[in-house]
Protein backbone atom coordinates (compact mmCIF):
# COMPACT_ATOMS: atom_id res chain seq x y z
CA UNK A 1 0.00 0.00 0.00
CA UNK A 2 1.50 3.43 -0.84
CA UNK A 3 1.41 5.44 1.69
CA UNK A 4 0.77 8.89 1.78
CA UNK A 5 4.15 11.23 2.80
CA UNK A 6 2.00 13.75 4.88
CA UNK A 7 0.12 10.03 6.61
CA UNK A 8 3.91 8.68 6.63
CA UNK A 9 5.74 11.66 8.05
CA UNK A 10 3.28 11.59 10.91
CA UNK A 11 3.73 8.00 11.80
CA UNK A 12 7.54 8.81 11.49
CA UNK A 13 7.92 11.24 13.92
CA UNK A 14 5.36 9.10 16.09
CA UNK A 15 8.23 6.51 15.90
CA UNK A 16 10.36 9.15 17.08
CA UNK A 17 9.10 11.19 19.30
CA UNK A 18 9.95 9.51 23.01
CA UNK A 19 13.64 9.22 21.05
CA UNK A 20 13.71 12.70 20.22
CA UNK A 21 12.25 13.65 24.21
CA UNK A 22 14.50 11.74 25.87
CA UNK A 23 17.64 12.59 23.76
CA UNK A 24 16.69 16.76 24.20
CA UNK A 25 16.47 15.27 28.12
CA UNK A 26 19.57 13.97 28.42
CA UNK A 27 21.15 16.70 26.40
CA UNK A 28 20.38 18.61 28.71
CA UNK A 29 21.55 16.93 31.59
CA UNK A 30 24.91 15.82 30.39
CA UNK A 31 27.89 18.50 30.09
CA UNK A 32 30.12 18.52 26.89
CA UNK A 33 32.64 15.46 26.77
CA UNK A 34 33.66 14.49 22.97
CA UNK A 35 35.39 11.18 22.27
CA UNK A 36 38.78 10.76 22.76
CA UNK A 37 40.17 10.10 19.06
CA UNK A 38 44.16 10.03 19.01
CA UNK A 39 46.08 9.35 22.29
CA UNK A 40 49.25 11.51 22.47
CA UNK A 41 53.10 10.10 21.54
CA UNK A 42 55.58 8.78 24.57
CA UNK A 43 58.43 9.14 21.47
CA UNK A 44 58.94 10.55 18.68
CA UNK A 45 61.17 9.56 16.20
CA UNK A 46 61.34 8.53 12.51
CA UNK A 47 62.64 5.26 13.48
CA UNK A 48 59.69 3.58 15.05
CA UNK A 49 55.90 3.76 14.46
CA UNK A 50 54.29 3.39 11.01
CA UNK A 51 56.86 4.45 8.53
CA UNK A 52 57.73 3.29 4.54
CA UNK A 53 60.95 2.87 5.13
CA UNK A 54 60.47 0.42 8.14
CA UNK A 55 58.14 -1.92 6.29
CA UNK A 56 59.76 -4.53 3.99
CA UNK A 57 60.53 -3.79 0.35
CA UNK A 58 58.52 -5.12 -2.56
CA UNK A 59 60.41 -7.08 -4.97
CA UNK A 60 60.53 -4.59 -7.79
CA UNK A 61 63.12 -2.71 -5.88
CA UNK A 62 63.92 0.27 -8.44
CA UNK A 63 60.26 0.47 -9.61
CA UNK A 64 58.17 2.13 -7.46
CA UNK A 65 54.11 1.77 -8.08
CA UNK A 66 52.08 4.45 -6.70
CA UNK A 67 48.25 3.48 -6.69
CA UNK A 68 46.18 6.67 -5.67
CA UNK A 69 42.02 6.36 -5.14
CA UNK A 70 39.64 8.86 -5.32
CA UNK A 71 36.34 9.89 -3.93
CA UNK A 72 32.78 8.90 -4.77
CA UNK A 73 31.02 6.85 -2.11
CA UNK A 74 30.79 3.04 -2.80
CA UNK A 75 31.14 4.04 -6.85
CA UNK A 76 34.80 5.02 -5.63
CA UNK A 77 35.56 2.07 -3.76
CA UNK A 78 34.42 -0.11 -6.21
CA UNK A 79 36.48 1.42 -9.63
CA UNK A 80 39.63 1.20 -7.03
CA UNK A 81 39.20 -2.50 -6.12
CA UNK A 82 38.18 -2.81 -9.83
CA UNK A 83 41.29 -1.43 -11.12
CA UNK A 84 44.11 -3.37 -7.89
CA UNK A 85 41.97 -6.39 -9.12
CA UNK A 86 43.09 -5.66 -12.89
CA UNK A 87 46.69 -4.73 -11.35
CA UNK A 88 46.50 -8.45 -9.34
CA UNK A 89 46.24 -9.77 -13.24
CA UNK A 90 49.74 -8.45 -14.41
CA UNK A 91 52.10 -11.62 -13.49
CA UNK A 92 55.17 -11.25 -12.89
CA UNK A 93 58.66 -12.96 -12.52
CA UNK A 94 58.53 -14.93 -9.54
CA UNK A 95 55.12 -15.61 -9.19
CA UNK A 96 54.05 -12.42 -7.97
CA UNK A 97 51.70 -10.01 -9.40
CA UNK A 98 51.86 -6.24 -9.75
CA UNK A 99 48.96 -5.99 -6.95
CA UNK A 100 51.53 -7.24 -4.73
CA UNK A 101 53.85 -4.45 -5.57
CA UNK A 102 52.29 -1.70 -4.92
CA UNK A 103 54.45 0.50 -2.87
CA UNK A 104 52.03 3.37 -1.74
CA UNK A 105 48.43 3.49 -1.77
CA UNK A 106 47.12 6.99 -1.24
CA UNK A 107 43.60 7.47 -0.98
CA UNK A 108 40.32 10.14 -0.40
CA UNK A 109 36.73 9.36 0.64
CA UNK A 110 35.15 6.05 -0.94
CA UNK A 111 38.55 5.28 -2.27
CA UNK A 112 39.89 4.82 1.39
CA UNK A 113 37.98 2.19 1.92
CA UNK A 114 39.84 -0.21 -0.55
CA UNK A 115 42.87 1.54 -0.07
CA UNK A 116 42.87 0.96 3.57
CA UNK A 117 41.40 -2.51 3.32
CA UNK A 118 44.03 -3.36 0.73
CA UNK A 119 46.62 -2.19 3.23
CA UNK A 120 45.11 -3.92 5.96
CA UNK A 121 44.89 -7.40 4.20
CA UNK A 122 46.07 -6.97 0.72
CA UNK A 123 45.15 -8.70 -2.32
CA UNK A 124 43.88 -12.02 -0.12
CA UNK A 125 40.89 -9.27 1.00
CA UNK A 126 39.25 -8.63 -1.88
CA UNK A 127 36.82 -10.96 -1.80
CA UNK A 128 35.97 -9.64 1.55
CA UNK A 129 36.06 -6.28 0.89
CA UNK A 130 33.86 -6.94 -2.13
CA UNK A 131 31.01 -9.08 -0.34
CA UNK A 132 31.21 -7.06 3.37
CA UNK A 133 31.15 -3.69 1.95
CA UNK A 134 31.40 -2.78 -1.51
CA UNK A 135 28.12 -5.27 -2.57
CA UNK A 136 26.56 -4.21 1.01
CA UNK A 137 24.02 -1.80 1.11
CA UNK A 138 25.64 0.43 3.60
CA UNK A 139 23.11 3.30 3.86
CA UNK A 140 20.61 1.50 5.87
CA UNK A 141 22.63 0.60 8.70
CA UNK A 142 23.70 4.26 8.38
CA UNK A 143 20.33 5.48 8.38
CA UNK A 144 18.65 3.12 10.72
CA UNK A 145 21.69 3.99 13.27
CA UNK A 146 20.19 7.04 13.63
CA UNK A 147 16.54 7.20 13.11
CA UNK A 148 15.78 5.11 15.62
CA UNK A 149 15.28 6.46 19.17
CA UNK A 150 18.57 4.78 21.06
CA UNK A 151 20.13 6.43 17.77
CA UNK A 152 18.42 9.38 18.22
CA UNK A 153 19.93 9.18 22.14
CA UNK A 154 22.99 7.63 20.54
CA UNK A 155 24.25 10.00 18.23
CA UNK A 156 22.50 13.49 18.92
CA UNK A 157 21.79 13.44 22.45
CA UNK A 158 24.37 11.71 24.68
CA UNK A 159 27.79 13.49 24.45
CA UNK A 160 30.24 10.63 23.26
CA UNK A 161 29.24 9.22 19.91
CA UNK A 162 29.27 11.99 16.82
CA UNK A 163 27.48 11.39 13.51
CA UNK A 164 30.77 10.30 12.58
CA UNK A 165 30.76 7.20 14.72
CA UNK A 166 27.84 5.83 12.03
CA UNK A 167 30.58 5.00 9.67
CA UNK A 168 33.02 4.26 12.15
CA UNK A 169 30.93 1.88 13.64
CA UNK A 170 30.02 0.35 9.87
CA UNK A 171 33.50 0.37 9.02
CA UNK A 172 34.79 -1.84 12.04
CA UNK A 173 32.00 -3.99 11.91
CA UNK A 174 31.89 -5.10 8.53
CA UNK A 175 36.17 -4.37 7.61
CA UNK A 176 38.38 -3.35 10.30
CA UNK A 177 37.05 -5.14 13.72
CA UNK A 178 39.09 -2.36 15.75
CA UNK A 179 42.02 -2.60 13.86
CA UNK A 180 44.07 0.12 14.39
CA UNK A 181 47.50 1.63 12.23
CA UNK A 182 49.81 -0.75 14.66
CA UNK A 183 48.35 -3.49 12.43
CA UNK A 184 50.16 -2.05 9.62
CA UNK A 185 53.12 -1.67 11.33
CA UNK A 186 52.78 -5.58 12.55
CA UNK A 187 52.11 -6.76 8.84
CA UNK A 188 55.40 -5.34 8.37
CA UNK A 189 54.68 -4.85 3.97
CA UNK A 190 53.97 -2.29 1.40
CA UNK A 191 51.85 -0.91 0.58
CA UNK A 192 52.11 1.55 2.95
CA UNK A 193 48.97 3.74 3.55
CA UNK A 194 48.51 7.49 3.25
CA UNK A 195 44.61 8.53 3.88
CA UNK A 196 43.73 12.00 2.98
CA UNK A 197 41.51 13.83 5.14
CA UNK A 198 41.25 17.68 4.85
CA UNK A 199 42.04 20.18 8.04
CA UNK A 200 38.23 21.92 7.85
CA UNK A 201 39.12 25.01 9.14
CA UNK A 202 43.06 25.13 6.56
CA UNK A 203 41.34 24.01 3.48
CA UNK A 204 44.38 21.63 3.34
CA UNK A 205 44.51 17.98 3.01
CA UNK A 206 45.98 16.21 5.86
CA UNK A 207 46.67 12.74 5.50
CA UNK A 208 47.12 10.49 8.57
CA UNK A 209 51.31 9.85 8.09
CA UNK A 210 53.50 9.87 11.31
CA UNK A 211 55.17 12.52 10.19
CA UNK A 212 51.94 14.64 10.46
CA UNK A 213 50.94 13.45 13.75
CA UNK A 214 54.23 13.87 15.21
CA UNK A 215 53.17 17.66 14.71
CA UNK A 216 50.37 17.22 17.10
CA UNK A 217 52.40 14.66 19.25
CA UNK A 218 50.33 12.14 18.63
CA UNK A 219 50.82 8.27 17.58
CA UNK A 220 49.29 6.88 14.79
CA UNK A 221 50.08 3.65 15.68
CA UNK A 222 47.11 3.86 17.69
CA UNK A 223 44.71 5.54 15.90
CA UNK A 224 41.72 2.81 14.30
CA UNK A 225 41.98 2.40 10.78
CA UNK A 226 38.47 2.97 10.75
CA UNK A 227 38.21 6.09 12.56
CA UNK A 228 40.52 7.26 9.68
CA UNK A 229 39.29 6.28 6.39
CA UNK A 230 36.04 7.53 8.33
CA UNK A 231 37.50 11.07 8.14
CA UNK A 232 38.81 11.09 5.04
CA UNK A 233 34.90 10.40 3.99
CA UNK A 234 33.58 12.62 6.02
CA UNK A 235 31.48 14.18 4.02
CA UNK A 236 30.20 17.79 5.28
CA UNK A 237 26.96 17.97 6.84
CA UNK A 238 25.83 14.80 6.44
CA UNK A 239 28.71 13.93 9.08
CA UNK A 240 30.36 15.49 11.45
CA UNK A 241 34.41 15.92 11.71
CA UNK A 242 36.72 13.54 12.94
CA UNK A 243 38.52 16.09 15.51
CA UNK A 244 42.20 15.32 16.21
CA UNK A 245 43.44 16.79 20.01
CA UNK A 246 46.53 18.86 19.62
CA UNK A 247 49.05 17.66 22.63
CA UNK A 248 52.16 19.78 21.08
CA UNK A 249 54.05 20.70 22.66
CA UNK A 250 54.83 17.67 24.49
CA UNK A 251 58.19 16.18 26.06
CA UNK A 252 58.26 13.81 23.46
CA UNK A 253 59.55 16.61 20.47
CA UNK A 254 63.16 17.41 20.07
CA UNK A 255 65.12 20.65 19.69
CA UNK A 256 64.57 22.27 17.36
CA UNK A 257 60.77 22.59 17.68
CA UNK A 258 59.40 23.27 15.27
CA UNK A 259 61.36 20.71 13.23
CA UNK A 260 63.31 22.38 10.21
CA UNK A 261 61.02 20.80 7.48
CA UNK A 262 58.60 22.95 8.82
CA UNK A 263 60.02 26.04 9.58
CA UNK A 264 61.90 25.89 6.16
CA UNK A 265 58.81 26.83 4.31
CA UNK A 266 58.16 29.93 6.52
CA UNK A 267 59.56 33.11 5.87
CA UNK A 268 60.85 35.47 8.35
CA UNK A 269 58.98 38.37 9.18
CA UNK A 270 60.44 40.77 6.74
CA UNK A 271 61.01 38.94 3.93
CA UNK A 272 60.75 40.98 0.58
CA UNK A 273 58.72 39.60 -1.28
CA UNK A 274 60.63 38.98 -4.32
CA UNK A 275 62.74 36.22 -2.42
CA UNK A 276 59.99 34.83 -0.16
CA UNK A 277 58.88 31.51 -0.45
CA UNK A 278 55.55 32.39 -0.76
CA UNK A 279 56.24 33.88 -4.09
CA UNK A 280 58.72 31.48 -5.21
CA UNK A 281 56.53 27.85 -4.12
CA UNK A 282 53.20 28.62 -2.76
CA UNK A 283 52.28 25.69 -1.81
CA UNK A 284 55.18 24.38 0.40
CA UNK A 285 54.29 27.85 1.95
CA UNK A 286 50.71 27.75 2.99
CA UNK A 287 51.41 23.89 4.22
CA UNK A 288 54.12 25.54 6.39
CA UNK A 289 52.36 27.59 8.00
CA UNK A 290 49.60 25.01 8.81
CA UNK A 291 52.13 22.27 9.78
CA UNK A 292 53.91 25.41 11.96
CA UNK A 293 50.69 25.95 13.86
CA UNK A 294 50.10 22.33 14.27
CA UNK A 295 53.28 21.99 15.76
CA UNK A 296 53.25 25.21 18.07
CA UNK A 297 50.00 23.82 19.34
CA UNK A 298 49.34 25.12 22.36
CA UNK A 299 51.49 28.81 22.74
CA UNK A 300 50.82 30.73 25.97
CA UNK A 301 49.74 34.72 25.35
CA UNK A 302 48.17 33.90 21.87
CA UNK A 303 45.08 34.12 20.77
CA UNK A 304 45.04 31.72 17.40
CA UNK A 305 46.32 28.24 19.53
CA UNK A 306 45.65 25.18 17.17
CA UNK A 307 44.32 23.18 20.45
CA UNK A 308 42.32 20.88 17.54
CA UNK A 309 42.33 19.86 13.93
CA UNK A 310 38.68 19.21 12.76
CA UNK A 311 38.80 16.55 9.80
CA UNK A 312 36.30 16.48 7.29
CA UNK A 313 36.19 14.41 3.44
CA UNK A 314 40.08 14.73 2.34
CA UNK A 315 37.87 15.42 -1.51
CA UNK A 316 37.07 19.20 -0.02
CA UNK A 317 41.13 19.71 -0.61
CA UNK A 318 42.39 17.11 -2.73
CA UNK A 319 39.41 14.50 -4.54
CA UNK A 320 41.94 12.04 -6.08
CA UNK A 321 44.07 11.50 -3.04
CA UNK A 322 47.75 12.57 -5.30
CA UNK A 323 48.73 15.74 -3.18
CA UNK A 324 50.51 13.90 -0.65
CA UNK A 325 52.32 11.59 -3.31
CA UNK A 326 53.11 14.61 -5.42
CA UNK A 327 54.94 15.94 -2.34
CA UNK A 328 56.76 12.99 -1.78
CA UNK A 329 57.88 13.09 -5.23
CA UNK A 330 58.66 16.54 -6.04
CA UNK A 331 60.05 17.89 -2.04
CA UNK A 332 62.16 16.82 0.46
CA UNK A 333 59.37 17.69 3.10
CA UNK A 334 57.40 14.37 3.20
CA UNK A 335 58.51 11.06 4.87
CA UNK A 336 59.26 9.52 1.69
CA UNK A 337 61.07 11.72 0.32
CA UNK A 338 61.05 9.80 -3.52
CA UNK A 339 62.76 12.70 -4.82
CA UNK A 340 65.77 12.03 -2.89
CA UNK A 341 65.05 8.47 -3.70
CA UNK A 342 65.32 9.10 -7.58
CA UNK A 343 68.30 11.45 -6.60
CA UNK A 344 70.38 9.14 -5.57
CA UNK A 345 69.37 6.33 -8.09
CA UNK A 346 67.33 4.16 -5.90
CA UNK A 347 63.89 4.71 -7.86
CA UNK A 348 64.87 4.22 -11.61
CA UNK A 349 60.97 3.46 -12.90
CA UNK A 350 57.69 4.59 -11.92
CA UNK A 351 54.16 3.31 -12.24
CA UNK A 352 51.67 6.15 -11.18
CA UNK A 353 47.84 4.65 -11.26
CA UNK A 354 45.07 7.33 -10.62
CA UNK A 355 41.78 6.58 -10.13
CA UNK A 356 39.23 8.51 -10.53
CA UNK A 357 35.70 7.98 -9.70
CA UNK A 358 34.47 11.38 -10.86
CA UNK A 359 30.66 11.89 -10.91
CA UNK A 360 29.41 13.97 -13.43
CA UNK A 361 25.52 13.06 -12.81
CA UNK A 362 23.15 15.50 -14.87
CA UNK A 363 21.31 17.36 -12.59
CA UNK A 364 17.65 18.36 -12.47
CA UNK A 365 18.05 22.04 -11.46
CA UNK A 366 19.07 22.69 -14.94
CA UNK A 367 15.45 21.91 -16.11
CA UNK A 368 13.76 23.67 -13.77
CA UNK A 369 12.92 27.42 -14.02
CA UNK A 370 12.53 27.38 -9.60
CA UNK A 371 15.57 28.69 -8.08
CA UNK A 372 17.10 25.86 -6.01
CA UNK A 373 16.55 25.68 -2.52
CA UNK A 374 18.55 25.85 0.57
CA UNK A 375 19.52 22.32 0.30
CA UNK A 376 20.44 22.09 -3.76
CA UNK A 377 22.90 25.07 -2.71
CA UNK A 378 24.47 23.33 -0.17
CA UNK A 379 24.68 20.50 -1.80
CA UNK A 380 26.02 22.34 -5.03
CA UNK A 381 28.49 24.27 -2.89
CA UNK A 382 30.16 21.27 -1.83
CA UNK A 383 30.02 18.74 -4.45
CA UNK A 384 31.53 21.57 -7.26
CA UNK A 385 34.84 21.85 -5.80
CA UNK A 386 35.59 18.64 -5.42
CA UNK A 387 34.54 17.56 -8.70
CA UNK A 388 36.31 20.54 -10.28
CA UNK A 389 39.25 19.42 -8.33
CA UNK A 390 39.50 16.13 -10.08
CA UNK A 391 38.89 17.11 -13.57
CA UNK A 392 42.06 16.45 -15.99
CA UNK A 393 44.02 15.97 -12.49
CA UNK A 394 46.04 13.20 -14.16
CA UNK A 395 47.23 15.55 -17.14
CA UNK A 396 47.91 17.81 -14.79
CA UNK A 397 50.12 15.74 -12.90
CA UNK A 398 52.00 14.38 -15.62
CA UNK A 399 52.62 18.10 -16.76
CA UNK A 400 54.12 18.89 -13.08
CA UNK A 401 56.01 15.95 -13.01
CA UNK A 402 57.06 16.59 -16.75
CA UNK A 403 58.34 20.16 -15.88
CA UNK A 404 59.88 19.37 -12.18
CA UNK A 405 61.96 16.73 -13.91
CA UNK A 406 62.98 18.87 -16.83
CA UNK A 407 63.84 21.98 -14.65
CA UNK A 408 66.26 19.38 -12.71
CA UNK A 409 67.97 18.38 -15.42
CA UNK A 410 68.71 22.20 -16.44
CA UNK A 411 69.85 22.66 -13.21
CA UNK A 412 72.04 19.95 -13.50
CA UNK A 413 72.92 18.20 -16.62
CA UNK A 414 74.66 15.87 -14.97
CA UNK A 415 71.48 14.48 -14.02
CA UNK A 416 69.81 14.50 -17.22
CA UNK A 417 70.62 10.51 -17.97
CA UNK A 418 68.88 9.86 -14.56
CA UNK A 419 66.13 11.67 -15.46
CA UNK A 420 65.36 11.19 -19.27
CA UNK A 421 65.65 7.04 -18.49
CA UNK A 422 63.43 7.59 -15.75
CA UNK A 423 61.11 9.87 -17.84
CA UNK A 424 61.66 6.11 -20.49
CA UNK A 425 60.31 4.36 -17.90
CA UNK A 426 57.51 6.16 -15.78
CA UNK A 427 54.06 4.56 -16.61
CA UNK A 428 50.96 7.36 -16.02
CA UNK A 429 47.62 5.71 -15.91
CA UNK A 430 44.52 7.28 -15.43
CA UNK A 431 41.26 5.68 -14.79
CA UNK A 432 38.43 7.87 -15.41
CA UNK A 433 35.16 7.06 -17.36
CA UNK A 434 36.13 10.46 -18.98
CA UNK A 435 38.21 7.92 -21.12
CA UNK A 436 35.39 5.88 -22.26
CA UNK A 437 35.11 6.61 -25.98
CA UNK A 438 31.08 6.13 -26.47
CA UNK A 439 29.40 8.88 -25.10
CA UNK A 440 26.21 7.03 -24.20
CA UNK A 441 28.38 4.57 -21.67
CA UNK A 442 30.07 7.41 -20.25
CA UNK A 443 26.80 9.53 -19.42
CA UNK A 444 25.68 5.97 -18.03
CA UNK A 445 28.90 5.79 -15.76
CA UNK A 446 29.12 9.17 -15.04
CA UNK A 447 25.29 9.27 -13.76
CA UNK A 448 26.09 6.47 -11.29
CA UNK A 449 25.02 7.94 -7.91
CA UNK A 450 27.61 9.17 -4.89
CA UNK A 451 26.71 6.76 -2.19
CA UNK A 452 27.35 4.28 -0.26
CA UNK A 453 24.68 1.36 -1.66
CA UNK A 454 25.09 0.51 -5.35
CA UNK A 455 22.56 -1.72 -6.95
CA UNK A 456 23.96 -5.22 -8.29
CA UNK A 457 24.29 -4.36 -11.58
CA UNK A 458 25.63 -1.01 -10.97
CA UNK A 459 28.54 -2.82 -8.82
CA UNK A 460 29.09 -4.91 -11.55
CA UNK A 461 29.12 -2.48 -13.98
CA UNK A 462 31.64 -0.60 -12.40
CA UNK A 463 34.22 -3.98 -11.70
CA UNK A 464 34.00 -4.80 -14.95
CA UNK A 465 35.00 -1.30 -15.99
CA UNK A 466 38.05 -0.78 -13.88
CA UNK A 467 39.95 -3.56 -15.63
CA UNK A 468 38.83 -2.64 -18.95
CA UNK A 469 40.14 1.02 -18.63
CA UNK A 470 43.46 -0.43 -16.95
CA UNK A 471 44.10 -2.67 -20.30
CA UNK A 472 43.07 0.36 -23.05
CA UNK A 473 44.64 2.99 -21.27
CA UNK A 474 47.78 3.96 -23.53
CA UNK A 475 50.25 3.43 -21.29
CA UNK A 476 49.45 0.13 -19.98
CA UNK A 477 51.78 -1.63 -23.11
CA UNK A 478 54.48 0.90 -21.41
CA UNK A 479 53.53 -0.63 -17.70
CA UNK A 480 53.54 -3.83 -18.24
CA UNK A 481 57.29 -2.93 -20.12
CA UNK A 482 58.54 -1.39 -17.29
CA UNK A 483 57.41 -3.78 -14.92
CA UNK A 484 58.36 -7.21 -16.92
CA UNK A 485 54.69 -8.19 -16.67
CA UNK A 486 52.01 -10.25 -18.57
CA UNK A 487 48.42 -10.58 -18.32
CA UNK A 488 47.18 -14.04 -17.49
CA UNK A 489 44.17 -14.01 -19.44
CA UNK A 490 42.69 -10.58 -21.48
CA UNK A 491 41.13 -7.99 -19.67
CA UNK A 492 37.28 -7.30 -19.91
CA UNK A 493 36.64 -5.05 -22.58
CA UNK A 494 35.20 -1.32 -22.19
CA UNK A 495 32.80 -2.49 -24.85
CA UNK A 496 31.78 -5.64 -22.15
CA UNK A 497 31.40 -3.04 -19.40
CA UNK A 498 29.19 -0.90 -21.51
CA UNK A 499 26.68 -3.70 -22.00
CA UNK A 500 26.82 -4.15 -18.02
CA UNK A 501 25.92 -0.59 -17.07
CA UNK A 502 23.14 -1.14 -19.90
CA UNK A 503 21.74 -3.54 -17.69
CA UNK A 504 22.44 -1.33 -14.24
CA UNK A 505 20.32 1.30 -16.36
CA UNK A 506 17.27 -1.11 -17.16
CA UNK B 1 54.80 26.53 -10.02
CA UNK B 2 57.96 25.41 -8.42
CA UNK B 3 61.61 25.37 -9.72
CA UNK B 4 64.62 23.20 -8.85
CA UNK B 5 68.32 24.18 -8.60
CA UNK B 6 71.30 21.79 -7.61
CA UNK B 7 73.22 21.96 -4.81
CA UNK B 8 76.60 20.30 -3.95
CA UNK B 9 78.27 20.39 -0.66
CA UNK B 10 81.78 21.18 -0.07
CA UNK B 11 82.20 21.37 3.62
CA UNK B 12 82.36 19.04 5.12
CA UNK B 13 84.08 16.45 2.61
CA UNK B 14 83.21 12.66 2.21
CA UNK B 15 80.47 12.97 4.18
CA UNK B 16 76.46 11.36 4.07
CA UNK B 17 74.27 14.14 3.56
CA UNK B 18 70.63 14.15 5.30
CA UNK B 19 67.90 16.79 3.83
CA UNK B 20 65.34 18.44 5.90
CA UNK B 21 65.97 16.43 8.78
CA UNK B 22 64.82 12.88 7.07
CA UNK B 23 67.53 10.87 8.84
CA UNK B 24 66.34 7.87 7.72
CA UNK B 25 67.95 7.88 4.31
CA UNK B 26 71.28 9.94 3.01
CA UNK B 27 70.87 12.11 0.17
CA UNK B 28 74.40 10.97 -0.68
CA UNK B 29 77.96 12.22 -0.50
CA UNK B 30 79.46 15.50 -0.11
CA UNK B 31 81.25 16.70 -2.31
CA UNK B 32 80.93 14.25 -5.67
CA UNK B 33 76.99 14.21 -5.88
CA UNK B 34 74.59 16.85 -6.08
CA UNK B 35 70.84 17.31 -4.80
CA UNK B 36 68.41 18.22 -6.48
CA UNK B 37 66.05 20.90 -4.13
CA UNK B 38 62.76 23.02 -4.69
CA UNK B 39 62.51 26.50 -4.54
CA UNK B 40 61.80 27.52 -0.80
CA UNK B 41 64.48 26.51 1.79
CA UNK B 42 66.55 22.82 2.49
CA UNK B 43 68.59 21.96 5.43
CA UNK B 44 71.27 20.29 4.80
CA UNK B 45 72.65 18.22 7.78
CA UNK B 46 75.65 15.47 8.71
CA UNK B 47 75.52 13.15 11.35
CA UNK B 48 78.46 11.64 13.18
CA UNK B 49 78.43 8.13 14.65
CA UNK B 50 76.82 8.79 17.60
CA UNK B 51 73.57 9.58 15.89
CA UNK B 52 73.90 13.13 16.23
CA UNK B 53 73.85 16.37 13.68
CA UNK B 54 77.32 17.65 13.19
CA UNK B 55 77.20 19.83 10.61
CA UNK B 56 74.37 22.00 8.84
CA UNK B 57 72.97 24.62 7.11
CA UNK B 58 69.84 25.86 5.77
CA UNK B 59 70.04 27.34 1.98
CA UNK B 60 67.14 29.40 0.61
CA UNK B 61 66.66 29.17 -2.84
CA UNK B 62 64.63 31.61 -4.86
CA UNK B 63 63.16 31.49 -7.94
CA UNK B 64 65.89 33.30 -9.50
CA UNK B 65 67.95 30.50 -8.63
CA UNK B 66 66.25 28.38 -10.55
CA UNK B 67 68.21 26.09 -13.00
CA UNK B 68 71.52 27.00 -11.31
CA UNK B 69 74.44 24.89 -9.31
CA UNK B 70 74.62 26.53 -6.00
CA UNK B 71 77.61 25.28 -3.17
CA UNK B 72 77.32 25.33 0.13
CA UNK B 73 79.46 24.90 3.22
CA UNK B 74 78.10 23.58 6.17
CA UNK B 75 78.87 25.05 9.74
CA UNK B 76 79.67 23.39 13.01
CA UNK B 77 76.73 21.97 15.20
CA UNK B 78 78.22 22.61 18.76
CA UNK B 79 77.57 20.86 20.65
CA UNK B 80 76.24 18.53 18.11
CA UNK B 81 72.60 17.74 18.40
CA UNK B 82 70.60 14.22 18.60
CA UNK B 83 68.74 13.17 15.84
Amino acid sequence: MLVPPRALTNRVFALLAPGITLGFALALLAGCAYPERNRPAARISDRQGYQYHLLEPTGLEDTLVIVTASGGGTRASALALAVLKGLDRVELAGGRTLAQEVDLVSSVSGGSVTAGYFAFAGRDGFDALERDFIRRDGMKPLLWGVLNPVGLVRYFAVPGPERIDLLIDYLNQQLFHDATFQALIDRDTRPYLVLNAADMVEGVPFPFTQRKLDLLCSDLAQIPLAEAVAASAAFPVALSPVTLKNYSPCAAQKQPWPPSWVTNNLDPDGTPQRDGIWYANPARATLGRVENAYALGDVPGRDDDKLYVHLLDGGIADNLGIFEPYRMLTTQDALPSFLTRINRGDIKKLVFVAVNARSFATSELDQERATPGMIDMLMASINAPIDRATAGTAAQLRELLDNAFRQIILADPGKEQLFRDLAANTALISIDFEAIVDSECRRKFHAIPTSWALSKQQVDAVMAVGPALLGSDPAFADLQRIVGGTLDAPLPSVAEACRLVDLAQQ
Amino acid sequence: MPTFVSVRVIHPELRDIYLNSDYTISAGKSPADTFSVPTGRTTFATIDDDDCVDFEAPLVVTSQDAGKLLTIILAPVIPPRPI
